[in-house]
């Protein structure tokens, strides 16, 4: 049985798998181009491993799984997970190209599987994977047992791993680690915690350009804890390398439709922390520039990136207009409406440190509101 | 053994709704587990479906964990008696040990309801060392339930073993976590009242509970009222009242002046939650120290500093207790004064509080210190507070103060109060909320009770019928309701005069009651749709109600003008208007000697309405002539 | 079936076209007069077993399958003969978007009045995304049957098979009756709702908006539209398309139909002598929203849509002097309501 706080990490903890049946979804329609060949191994690994979650059983873990992933996505979400993956991808994409040897670690990143495309297309990438630990065993198991995954991170073994009960699960270690791919089971609000830094940081180059990557992570955590963990990566890489911070969360901005998502999530036990708190891209600006003393910062929302809206005012939408005419083609959206008022509620923030002459400088290239 | 098959169709059917993936079908079979457990028998259920549930209580929704959390209070019987019992504790442990207060307090009411229905040793073996084991659980969850499962056994085991318990709640309300010491304090009140239902009851009895217990808990609570965490702090007002009802119930006041002291301190402590709580409960605390006026009008000073508390919630609270603690001071000659002079001028500043939510709660009150303070006393200083609030911007001080109007006309009559009542209405009749408006107009046959036929005239009768030009259908439906109401109260004749003539724009008749000139903007627009259909509404509606010269000589005619309506919505409504007509002529044969021939021209009119282009008007209208047919005979 | 048509209307009428101002509506009236009395009408136990429907339906109860496919079956006996341009008459009230959102159907009643006293007018969207499809949709497909003069209810892009597999009606079906016997009467019967309707000559009404190959209204009365909603062509544009700002036509970002700008619907009106296109389609934040400089008005009658968009709804009243007045109205009240039916709409997490 969960401990109070077990029981809403839980809770946040199984938005990873929203994540990932929204992505499996659109991936089903055809959004993605190529396909994404690694989302159904780590559903296959979800499948025989969320019973030996902690706080699940057997009845209850395939209950969840059918109900995340039996239902039909709308195309609305399912529009919307291309546009973030895509956008994401392709941003931190061309920060690789910029940078040549560079690094991602991913926050929260759970059961994404951009990873694995970078590593895939990316020589000279270096990519570290931190999130809950059980969430970090799901995605071990599932590359040790996947020919598909083990390959792409540079790691195979002939040995499969089978887990067959709470107990197993529990014993094994979720740290996983081959050349330029590493996966760390940590809980982000201990980051200061020495064994906690210290374990994270033995994996971390600190001499390589980095880009931390979190989606709808922190959102999640307090801004004071928020605070706490962009301060401390920016000071680990302080004088020694350039380090910037990619950010996509929901934020209310005070109108209705904010008010009836934070009384929605709340009935799934989920509380946002920085929706309310950081309601539009103003003070998000004031936040990371101000509070977290983040030089350059640059925000948009998703509705602008995507070019429902904006277009008037110059802003020049993120995707081209043949991906666009594809997608248009995939699915009748209904929903046009809507999707502006619920991408208008995302936004997306690249925050850097830039290190002597180091800026990522493609970044104009891209259209910001602030 | 063949019926067993078809036995257990149904029971799989519900095992299957228990593990359905959707949550309503299995809070839904989780409310039928009763019968389940029947079908399935004891035997079974203790070894097949308790396993069950206790996996389910490792992990669902937690409403499928609320309804088996109360479900399984009732299983005793149903798993053959107590013997087998601690399989279903174990699961009702696991969900009262949860931090979700819906959960775990149907939990631990069934834990305390199982426990009245096992012998009284079994009782102490399973419980005492559960207590014990929650109490020092791991997490606050485990602590905060067994503070909840004390009073299954406090009075049922002997004074050593209760001094152990008091020392061991002591612990829990002094623990690290906040949220199991105000679990502690939460729960104290109930354990007190357990302890004074017990000397009542077994005044004489060896265990009975003596000075060492009440050390304990006198402890206790000094501990929690000194907590530094105002969310525990709070609910030492609670216990507070329940040790003064102890004592009170011993006739025991030796006490009083150090309770006096902890009410001060509550009182005046420095967080509002700890204020609010004790303006809430104050004539609780009051009602102990009622019956010495020394004692009692130490609080009158307290009472005041809350009121004018900087907090607006605990201003709200305090307002709340007005009537009853003026009542007990208005025991005491000569404290009416006291009222007027200390309390009166503080209502007065808070019907301007700038909080809504306190004029609000003001407005529900004040109204029932009119009969503490008599007549005149009202008149000079209430009813201007009174007219203040009736004014307030915010709608819902105008309604409470609206709604308890009766109270104040019966000490001091209706028209020294109308005066301003009128405008009070006439800006919640026109509220943008049309909820709010309609809130109003279920008082007004209330107030027309109250006021009278000749104010109610003057001044709100041209309201109520301008909520029949309403744009919201539910405030014209409303409207035409309460104008049946209205005259049930005034009578045929008021109604003919007052509504129906304004309705039918024979108002010139009648001019010499309207002297302001009104009349001209009240003439009515018979082009609009919705005015028609409105009208033909409340004319038809006040047929049943009104004299049937009237149903004969104004309605009937009015209806009649509409049959060639080139809207077929207002022909049906005709057709269905003529049954209601008839029905009134029918009933009043024996005193108009027409009605035959008027139920003869009803049903010409009708017959040629049912060869009407509009089928709805011919369906209606072939209705109503069979209805009236067999009304007839 | 005509032979129950034996009433003599024109007498009727001529007798009552006594004001000159009623003239146009009294012969548009005779017209649609003359077009509803082919069909059946309705027996005695017709009427008695739909008023039983209409009162269980209005408590939110669905009906059973039988009863479905015997109220199916009554719909396409009255839907049949309506015209692809279903004359309607004034005074009537015109509704948008409800999808599934029953409370909230009801609460439009409270607002609006009841049918049969209030004429109303829906455009169309009456399943899919609100958890009560099934009741919303039986609700106002029993009153259409009952009271056929006193209800218009237009098709919706969702009274699609093909939309409503996406949007929710579907598994709605399977989940209330356990098969897809119940959306497949259901679909097979919105092939025969009409797809626009014209108010008094004046008001064109419909759910989505303009094609750019229908010039008249005379070219919508030429359609087949007793099918599937098409993907293409002026049937589906009739259902997809919305007003833009930019002028002319525009690319639909939905997939299907066009935009329409106010050149277009300046030209439909001047041509087809309208004074306003209304229609439905859109969620608007204040439950209608006017375009093209009062060319065009959206209504959009679900309130907080999706239990996730936190928007205002509308109805338009048209009396008959055609003068308009919306009644906006907030979601239903509804103490008590148990919310563990309700699955969280989907976010991005």
């Amino acid at each position: 049985m969960l401990s109070p706080r077990q029981r809403q990490d839980k809770n946040v903890r199984a938005t990873d798998l929203d994540a990932l049946s929204c992505r499996s979804s659109a991936n089903r329609k055809g959004y993605f181009n190529p396909p994404d060949v690694y989302i159904d191994e780590l559903i296959i690994s979800y499948n025989k491993h969320l019973q030996f979650c902690s706080g699940y059983t057997n009845l209850s873990a395939s209950r969840t799984l059918r109900s995340v992933f039996n239902e039909q996505k709308f195309p609305l979400i399912n529009r919307g997970t291309y546009l973030r993956t895509k956008v994401l991808y392709d941003l931190v994409s061309s920060f690789c190209k910029e940078f040549a040897a560079c690094q991602i670690i991913s926050l929260g990143g759970g059961s994404d599987t951009k990873s694995f495309q970078w590593l895939e297309n990316i020589e000279s990438v270096r990519v570290i994977e931190i999130d809950f630990v059980e969430s970090v065993k799901i995605k071990k198991l599932a590359i040790l047992n996947s020919p598909k995954l083990s390959k792409v991170v540079g790691q195979t073994s002939d040995e499969s791993v089978i887990i067959s009960s709470h107990q197993s699960f529990e014993s094994l270690d979720p740290e996983f680690h081959a050349d330029r791919y590493h996966l760390i089971g940590c809980d982000l609000r201990e980051i200061k915690e020495k064994s906690v830094s210290d374990n994270l940081y033995k994996c971390i180059d600190t001499s390589l350009p980095t880009l931390v990557l979190s989606e709808c992570v922190l959102c999640y955590l307090s801004p004071e804890e928020n605070k706490m963990i962009l301060n401390n990566f920016s000071e680990a890489f302080l004088n020694k390398a350039y380090l910037s911070f990619l950010i996509y969360e929901p934020m209310s901005l005070n109108d209705t439709f904010g008010t009836t998502m934070t009384n929605n999530l709340s009935n799934r036990g989920l509380n946002l922390y920085t929706f309310d708190h950081l309601p539009d891209l103003t003070s998000r600006y004031k936040f990371m520039h101000d509070e977290c003393c983040i030089p350059n910062v640059k925000l948009t929302d998703m509705s602008t990136v995507a070019g429902y809206e904006g277009i008037k005012e110059g802003f020049k939408p993120w995707i081209d207009d043949a991906d666009l005419l594809r997608i248009n083609k995939l699915e009748l959206v209904d929903e046009i409406e809507e999707i502006k008022l619920l991408f208008r509620h995302y936004c997306l923030c690249y925050a850097e440190l830039p290190y002597g002459d180091k800026h990522f400088r493609s970044l104009e290239a891209y259209h910001w509101r602030i | 053994m063949d019926n067993s098959n078809d036995d257990l169709y149904p029971l799989a059917l519900l095992m299957d709704e228990l593990k359905h993936d959707d949550v309503a079908n299995r809070v839904d079979a989780m409310k039928k587990l009763d019968t389940i457990a029947i079908a399935l028998g004891p035997e079974r259920t203790v070894n097949e479906l308790l396993p069950f549930l206790n996996e389910v209580a490792q992990d669902d929704e937690e409403e499928v964990f609320a309804v088996l959390g109360s479900k399984l209070g009732e299983f005793v019987p149903l798993i053959g008696g107590p013997e087998h019992c601690e399989p279903l504790i174990r699961i009702l442990l696991i969900l009262a040990s949860m931090e979700e207060p819906l959960v775990r307090d149907k939990a631990i009411d069934s834990l305390n309801h199982v426990s009245t229905e096992i012998p009284h040793d079994m009782l102490l073996r399973l419980y005492l060392p559960m207590i014990d084991s929650l109490s020092q659980g791991n997490w606050f969850s485990k602590k905060v339930a067994s503070c909840g499962l004390f009073k299954s056994v406090l009075i049922k085991v002997d004074a050593a073993t209760r001094r152990d318990l008091l020392n061991i709640y002591y612990k829990l309300a002094s623990d690290d976590s906040p949220m199991v010491r105000r679990g502690a304090a939460s729960h104290l009140p109930t354990l007190i009242d357990k302890l004074t239902w017990f000397t009542e009851n077994y005044p004489n009895s060896e265990d009975k509970v003596d000075n060492k217990d009440w050390e304990i808990i006198s402890q206790i609570f000094q501990h929690l009222i000194n907590d530094e965490q105002d969310s525990v702090k709070f609910l030492s007002v609670d216990v507070l009242v329940a040790i003064l009802e102890f004592f009170q119930s011993v006739n025991d006041s030796s006490h009083n002046s150090e309770f006096l002291i902890s009410s001060l301190k509550l009182i005046g402590d420095e967080s509002w939650r700890v204020r609010y709580t004790a303006a809430d409960r104050f004539s609780k605390v009051a009602k102990n120290f009622s019956k010495n006026f020394a004692d009692l009008s130490k609080l009158i000073d307290p009472f005041i500093s809350l009121m004018n508390d900087n907090e607006g919630e605990v201003r709200k609270a305090i307002c709340k207790q007005l009537p009853e603690f003026c009542e007990y001071l208005g025991e005491y000659a000569g404290n009416k004064d006291v009222i007027l002079e200390k309390i009166v001028p503080i209502i007065d500043k808070l019907s301007q509080d700038p909080h809504e939510n306190v004029r609000a709660s003001l407005a529900l009150s004040v109204t029932h210190l009119s009969p503490v303070l008599g007549k005149q006393s009202t008149i000079d200083n209430l009813l201007p507070i009174f007219l203040v609030m009736l004014k307030d911007e915010f709608p819902e001080v105008r309604l409470n103060i609206i709604s308890n109007l009766s109270i104040v006309n019966e000490i001091i009559g209706i028209n020294l109060l109308s005066v301003n009542l009128l405008p009070a209405i006439t800006e919640l009749a026109q509220d943008g909320k049309w909820r709010v408006r309609l809130a109003i107009i279920e008082y007004i046959p209330k107030l027309a009770k109250q006021l009278g036929e000749s104010f109610f005239n003057d001044e709100l009768l041209s309201l109520c019928l301008s909520w029949l030009w309403d744009p919201v259908f539910a405030i014209r439906d409303a409207a035409v309701n309460i104008l049946r109401e209205l005259t049930e109260i005034f009578g045929s004749d008021w109604a003919n005069k007052e509504i129906i003539s304004r309705l039918l724009n024979n108002e010139n008749e009648n001019k010499n009651a309207e002297g302001d000139g009104v009349t001209e903007n009240s003439k009515i627009d018979y082009s609009n749709f919705i005015t028609r259909i409105t009208c033909l509404f409340t004319i038809t509606n006040l047929v049943p109600v009104v004299d049937v010269h009237t149903v004969e000589n104004k309605l009937l005619p009015f209806v009649n003008s509409f049959a060639d309506d080139p809207v077929p919505n207002i022909r049906f409504n005709i057709a269905k208007a003529y049954l209601v007509i008839a029905k009134a002529l029918v009933e009043a044969k024996d005193t108009l000697p027409n009605s035959v021939s008027l139920i003869e021209q009803i049903l010409s009119k009708l017959g040629k309405l049912s060869k009407d282009e509009d089928f709805d008007v011919r369906y209606y209208s072939d209705q109503s002539i069979e209805e009236i047919k067999k009304l007839t005979g | 079936m005509d032979a129950d048509a034996d009433v003599p209307m024109e007498d009727v009428s001529d007798e009552r076209q006594l004001q000159q101002s009623y003239d146009d509506a009294a012969s548009h009236h005779s017209y649609q007069q003359s077009y509803s009395l082919k069909n059946k009408e309705l027996s005695k136990s017709n009427i008695n077993q739909l008023d039983d429907w209409i009162e269980k339906l209005g408590k939110c109860e669905p009906l059973s399958e039988n009863e479905v496919k015997t109220l199916c079956d009554m719909a396409i006996e009255v839907l049949q003969y309506e015209q692809n341009v279903q004359p309607v008459s004034v005074p009537v009230t015109i509704c948008g978007d409800v999808h599934g959102q029953f409370h909230d159907l009801m609460e439009l009643f409270k607002i609006g009045g009841p049918c049969p006293d209030t004429n109303y007018l829906f455009m169309g969207d009456y399943v899919d995304r609100g958890y009560y499809s099934v009741e919303t949709v039986s609700y106002l497909v029993c009153m259409k049957v009952r009271f056929p003069n006193r209800i218009t209810i237009l098709r919706g892009n969702h009274e699609s098979r093909q939309i409503t597999q996406v949007y929710g009606f579907y598994d709605e079906c399977l989940r209330k009756y356990g098969s897809a016997t119940v959306w497949k009467l259901f679909t097979d019967l919105f092939d025969y709702f009409p797809i626009t309707a014209l108010v008094d000559n004046k008001i064109f009404c419909l759910h989505g908006g303009l094609s750019p190959m229908i010039e008249t209204i005379d070219q919508v009365r030429e359609l087949n539209r007793i099918q599937e909603v098409p993907h293409e062509g002026p049937m589906c544009d009739l259902l997809w398309s919305d007003p833009d700002d930019r002028g002319g036509w525009g690319i639909s970002p939905r997939g299907a139909g066009f935009t329409f700008g106010q050149d277009i619907s300046e030209q439909f009106n001047h041509t087809n002598d309208l004074s306003l296109i209304a229609r439905a389609h859109q969620l608007a934040m204040e439950g209608y929203s006017w375009w093209h400089q009062e060319a065009v008005v959206t209504i959009f009658s679900a309130p907080n849509y999706c239990y996730r968009c936190g928007n205002q709804a509308a109805i338009m009243e048209v009396d008959e002097q055609h003068a308009r007045q919306f009644l906006q109205y907030d979601p239903s009240v509804r103490p008590g309501e148990p919310t563990v039916t309700r699955k969280t709409p989907d976010y991005f997490l």
